[in-house]
């Protein structure tokens, strides 16, 4: 793995605990910084990371904090506090 | 590429514990804690007052702005910083402790005299003083890599790049 790949996996970690200490600001300079990396050395980011974030605001989203996951026909609706949507399918 | 005493300057920063080892302000000399946020021209330290480890397990949200850790900014150009890097992120939360007592004075010496024969050998190939320490720890690994502030100047997305003629490869 690169080492552009692996400053975007700690960059997640770190976004994940600075949210989780309720540090939005701070998860949202992580994120930032994490597509900066990607996007300088031309590399996609991780799944999870996508999923996790907001595409709008940059926020760390934690459901049920400041993310709101709904399940509709054979997607899910993330919606974010700053009130952007994300939807990507599920399989049953 | 893992995270070693070589990719350190084009790795992530943030995150690492870290000890200032030279500085041209007295002041910050000796700071130690953890890089919360790199600038092209600064590391923002978090200082914790209190063993490190209970403030990690607890999680309270408040607990940053109780003044039980504050966020010191020090300029990396003049400065001389000593990362601590393990193997394992979860063993470098656990073992930053006891790093940070065995990093005190006594070692610095050490590694400035190392980093003086480096030097001399190298000659200007390689200005930037990369000297690393290995030791254990309450048995685990830990590299201290002294790197001078200077050679991490850059824009925190950008030092990670390898092409052209960039000081830091
Ligand atoms: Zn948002």
């Amino acid at each position: 793995m690169s080492v552009a790949a692996e400053r975007i996996e700690r960059l997640h970690e770190l976004a994940r605990a600075a949210a989780t200490e309720g540090d939005q600001e701070r998860a949202r300079y992580y994120v930032r910084l994490a597509r900066r990396v990607a996007e300088r050395n031309r590399l996609g980011l991780p799944r999870t990371f996508r999923r996790f974030t907001c595409d709008a605001c940059d926020a760390y989203l934690r459901p049920g904090r400041n993310a709101r996951v709904r399940l509709q026909d054979g997607h899910v609706v993330i919606t974010c506090d700053c009130g952007e949507q994300a939807r990507y399918p599920y399989d049953d | 590429m893992a995270l070693t005493p070589e990719t350190l300057p084009r790795h992530e920063l943030n995150g690492l514990p870290v000890r200032v080892v030279e500085s041209d302000d007295e002041s910050r000399v000796g700071l130690e804690g953890r890089v919360v946020i790199e600038t092209t021209n600064t590391l923002s330290i978090e200082v914790c007052v209190p063993p490190e480890a209970e403030r990690w397990n607890g999680g309270v949200a408040a607990d940053r702005d109780d003044g039980e850790s504050r966020v010191v900014m020090v300029p990396k150009s003049g400065s001389t910083f000593e990362f601590a890097i393990t193997d394992d992120a979860a063993d470098l939360e656990k073992g930053s402790g006891t790093a940070s007592k065995l990093a005190d004075t006594q070692p610095a010496e050490t590694e400035r005299s190392d980093t003086a024969d480096r030097a001399d050998g190298d000659a200007a190939s390689c200005r930037g003083d990369g000297s690393t320490n290995r030791r254990r720890a309450a048995g685990e690994d830990v590299a201290y890599v002294t790197v001078d502030g200077s050679r991490l100047l850059s824009r925190p997305a950008r030092r990670t790049e390898t092409n052209g003629d960039s000081p830091w490869q």
